[in-house]
């Protein structure tokens, strides 16, 4: 039982790195200071549509 | 656990049972083990009756009352292969009295007699060897294991009921010396006239309990057992094979990353920092961010010394004027202090964006320092770079079960050794002398063992000479008159034949 649990988990971490890796996600991200959100500082003029 | 008989009552035929009268109480006594067994305890009154010889006489009277047990006389069950009858209880403790265990004997007319001792809810099966073995270390090697000492004891017979094919009375002493190699153990027992060993195998309490299909009254286990299976090696050794496949495709995995990963550099500008004017915003782009979605890392570089220097970052799409915002701070101070010199920080930092599409954007640039940091500052911006943090995340999630299991085996071996009254580390391979001889051991009685008492060499017979042959006599005449022949170990239908 334990055996089995142990081998889903497994394959769920794989699973996640894979999607991670598919999805350009990196896990430092969390720990550095940004926000990611629709533009709300400066002039519209700044840049080019 | 002592071995010893000298007689065999003549006057029944061995393989039936049979009933006598107690001498002290008139009650029945049933004799199952006929012609093996040599004393009866009368389940109505407690006396200890000599069954060896037709005068029946009484070795001791009645002190306790008949107990209740969980496993009652002549209640069966099969264990390791074998159908087992519970002929005999006997409840044994230390001399200090704090602590009793109870030992049930049990008997098969083809295999003989065993023991299912019961201590704390946790069941051995053990079995008397037919030689002895010498020791004066405290690790044993024995049967391709290596048995290391967990406890001595001096043990009195508390409560005895049932029928033996020795004789035994409460307040039979004796010196024990118990051996574990989980889930074996081997056990010596000496008293004033014989040394015995037995081995022993640990049997799970609900496996004991469904063979004799006891529903009542079921002592539930509790703390860790000498000889107990440490399930969390056994776990361990299961999932090794799996944790380093699992290990080796995460590592297949990140090669295939790192393989994969353009690290495309897409802005490198070295940009002057004027300190007349601080948080003067730069814009760079637009630039194109290839691919999907990809990480983009931002590393700036900046010639600071106990200084710092500060870039606040917007990457902007400016098609869909999505904004990812981050701020990077370069920090790096150094100087001598008593133990010399020391560092922090270093001259850049590096920030990696998770999931940035593909597109077009331009980059905004704010920065701001400490007085006289720096009056240059390097921005690099690259696409789709090899990233180690999803890497080493997996692997300590990956590793956490392993690692979990290591500790947990740790605690659950220093938990067993906490209950040994030996010096013994629970390190393995420790062939110290103990710091007694068993050849020297002595009874905590009316005083010593007897100078005469038989010790035996390495690997010589166990029992005195000629018991086991008179054993084995017993057990072949016991067989032949229930009717079974041959190698006949089905042994099945023996309780039926007896009671014929």
């Amino acid at each position: 039982m334990m055996h089995r649990a142990a081998t889903a988990y497994y394959w769920l971490i794989l699973a996640m790195f894979g999607l991670a890796w598919h999805q350009g996600y990196a896990v430092s991200s969390i720990f550095s200071t940004q926000q990611h959100g629709p533009r709300t500082s400066g002039t519209s003029s700044h840049y080019h549509k | 656990m002592t071995g010893a008989a000298s007689h065999i009552p003549a006057s029944h035929e061995p393989g039936s049972v049979k009933s006598f009268t107690c001498p002290q109480c008139g009650g029945s006594i049933a004799i199952r083990a006929l012609g093996l067994s040599i004393t009866a305890i009368c389940e109505h009154c407690g006396s200890t009756v000599d069954v060896a010889n037709e005068n029946l006489r009484v070795i001791a009277a009645a002190k306790q009352r008949v107990r209740d047990i969980p496993l009652p006389l002549g209640s069966r069950g099969t264990l390791f292969g074998n159908e087992w009858e519970v002929i005999g209880y006997m409840e044994r403790g230390d001399s200090s009295g704090s602590y009793a265990w109870r030992e049930y004997l049990l008997f098969n007319p083809w295999q003989g007699f065993r023991f299912l001792v019961e201590s704390d809810g946790h069941w051995t099966f053990v079995e008397v060897l037919r030689r002895s073995i010498s020791t004066s270390f405290q690790t044993i090697f024995f049967n391709r294991q290596s048995f290391r000492l967990f406890a001595t004891t001096n043990a009195q017979v508390i409560y005895v009921m049932g029928e033996f094919y020795w004789r035994v009375k409460a307040g039979d002493r004796s010196y024990l010396a118990d051996y574990v190699a989980p889930p074996a153990t081997l056990s010596l027992e000496r008293t004033r006239d014989e040394i015995n060993w037995s081995y022993g195998q640990y049997v799970a309490s609900a496996e004991v309990q469904q063979a004799f299909k006891i529903t009542d009254g079921w002592p539930r286990p509790h703390g860790i057992a000498p000889s107990q299976p440490n399930k969390y090696a056994a776990s361990l050794g299961r999932n090794a094979k799996l944790f380093a496949a699992i290990l080796a495709l995460l590592t297949f995995g990140q090669c295939l990353v790192a393989g994969s990963s353009r690290n495309q550099t897409i802005l490198n500008e070295t940009i002057p920092y004027a300190a007349s004017q601080p948080s003067r915003t730069q814009i760079f782009g637009p630039f194109t961010l290839p691919g999907g979605k990809e990480n983009v890392s931002l590393e700036v570089r900046a010639p600071v010394s106990n200084n710092w220097f500060e870039v606040e970052a917007d990457l902007v799409n400016t098609q869909t004027q999505d904004q990812y915002s981050l701020t990077d701070t370069v920090e790096y101070y150094s100087g001598y202090d008593s133990d010399g010199y020391w560092s922090e920080g270093g001259q850049s930092t590096d920030t990696v964006i998770s999931s940035v599409p593909g597109g077009t954007y331009q980059l905004s640039l704010t920065p701001s320092a400490g007085i006289g940091a720096a009056n240059y500052y390097q921005v690099i911006l690259k696409r789709d770079v090899t990233v180690w943090s999803n890497f080493w995340l997996a692997f300590l999630c990956i590793a956490a079960f392993p690692l979990y299991l290591l500790i947990a085996r740790s605690s659950f071996e220093k938990a067993r050794w906490e209950e040994s009254d030996t010096s013994a580390s629970p390190a393995y391979g420790d062939d110290r002398p103990a710091s007694y001889d068993v050849r020297n051991m002595k009874l905590q009685e009316d005083g010593p063992v007897a100078d005469n008492s038989p010790v035996y060499g390495s690997y010589q017979e166990n029992n005195p000479p000629g018991e086991l042959k008179r054993q084995r006599e017993a057990l072949d005449k016991f067989r032949k008159n229930i009717g079974a022949t041959g190698d006949d170990h089905d042994a099945n239908s023996w309780y039926e034949d007896m009671n014929k």
